[in-house]
């Protein structure tokens, strides 16, 4: 996947557990858990939104794109 | 207001599920019934001695048969024998692909009413009912053409053999295919929408 999301590093950053997030922002845990592990298909922007408002932060401080592609044509 | 999920849905209560109830109860006790008659239909070809009942009559003593009450060939009084074991071999493979698809039919309504209707494993069931038909309307045929080639041939008479060639089965064919990729493209967006967060 070439999108992926770090949510793991923020978190610790602000000193939230997973749990108090899923309090905060109104999603479960299980939804979170999907999220973190990477094994969401897609995010709404109102999750991406109440995620950024509790954490503070911009959606790139959690998303990130790896170029898995170029990096095996580069290989190549 | 919460978004609609997956979860939420399944909870809530569907005027559709006492159907789902009462076909499948309906389902259960067609599948005993045509258990009972394939039996009945291959103790009667196979000429069990003291089977109890006979259904698609006696091709040793055509004068003794019973009426048929389901799928029979009993209806005709100047069947030959032959005709009546051709007829017994088409009804013990319809009534075999019935009781398959019947089956597979309750197991799609189990997940149905588990609030899983949009599974892979649905589709793939819907899949294997339309070979299943394809298959018994195949051996179908190949029934009949060996039964008339044998009349051809002088080997035996099928008079009496009824040959009905029917689109209608082939119509419900291609809907089960359909529906199997309808089935297929629906857990495919219900697959994305449970893994939307």
């Amino acid at each position: 996947m070439t999108i992926s999301v770090k949510l793991d590093r923020v978190l610790l950053d602000r000193g939230m557990s997973l749990t108090e997030l899923s309090e905060r922002v109104g999603v479960t845990i299980a939804n979170l858990s999907i999220l973190k592990t990477g094994k969401a298909k897609a995010i709404r922007f109102s999750t991406l939104e109440a995620i950024c408002k509790e954490l503070n932060c911009q959606p790139g401080d959690i998303l990130f794109f790896d170029d898995d592609d170029a990096a095996v044509e580069a290989a190549e | 207001m919460t978004a609609p999920t997956a979860d939420n849905l399944r909870a809530a209560p569907c005027a559709g599920d006492g159907a789902v109830a009462v076909l499948t109860k309906v389902l259960r006790i067609t599948r005993i019934a045509m258990v009972f008659v394939l039996v009945t239909v291959i103790g009667t070809a196979a000429r069990v001695p003291f089977f109890p009942l006979r259904f698609g009559g006696d091709p040793a003593d055509p004068e003794a048969r019973w009426p048929t009450v389901f799928i029979g060939a009993a209806v005709d009084p100047d069947m030959t024998a032959a005709a009546i074991y051709t007829q017994s071999a088409v009804d013990i493979i319809m009534i075999a692909a019935g009781v398959f698809i019947i089956t597979e039919m309750l197991q799609v309504l189990r997940n149905v009413a588990a609030g899983n209707a949009f599974v892979r494993e649905n589709g793939q069931r819907l899949r294997r009912m339309g070979y299943a038909g394809v298959i018994a309307q195949l051996s179908v045929y190949a029934v009949w053409i060996a039964a008339e080639a044998i009349a051809v041939a002088g080997i035996a008479d099928v008079e009496g053999l009824i040959i009905e060639i029917s689109p209608a089965p082939w119509i419900v064919i291609l809907c089960a295919f359909a529906l199997s990729t309808v089935f297929n493209d629906a857990a495919t967006l219900k697959e994305e929408q449970d893994l939307t967060v």
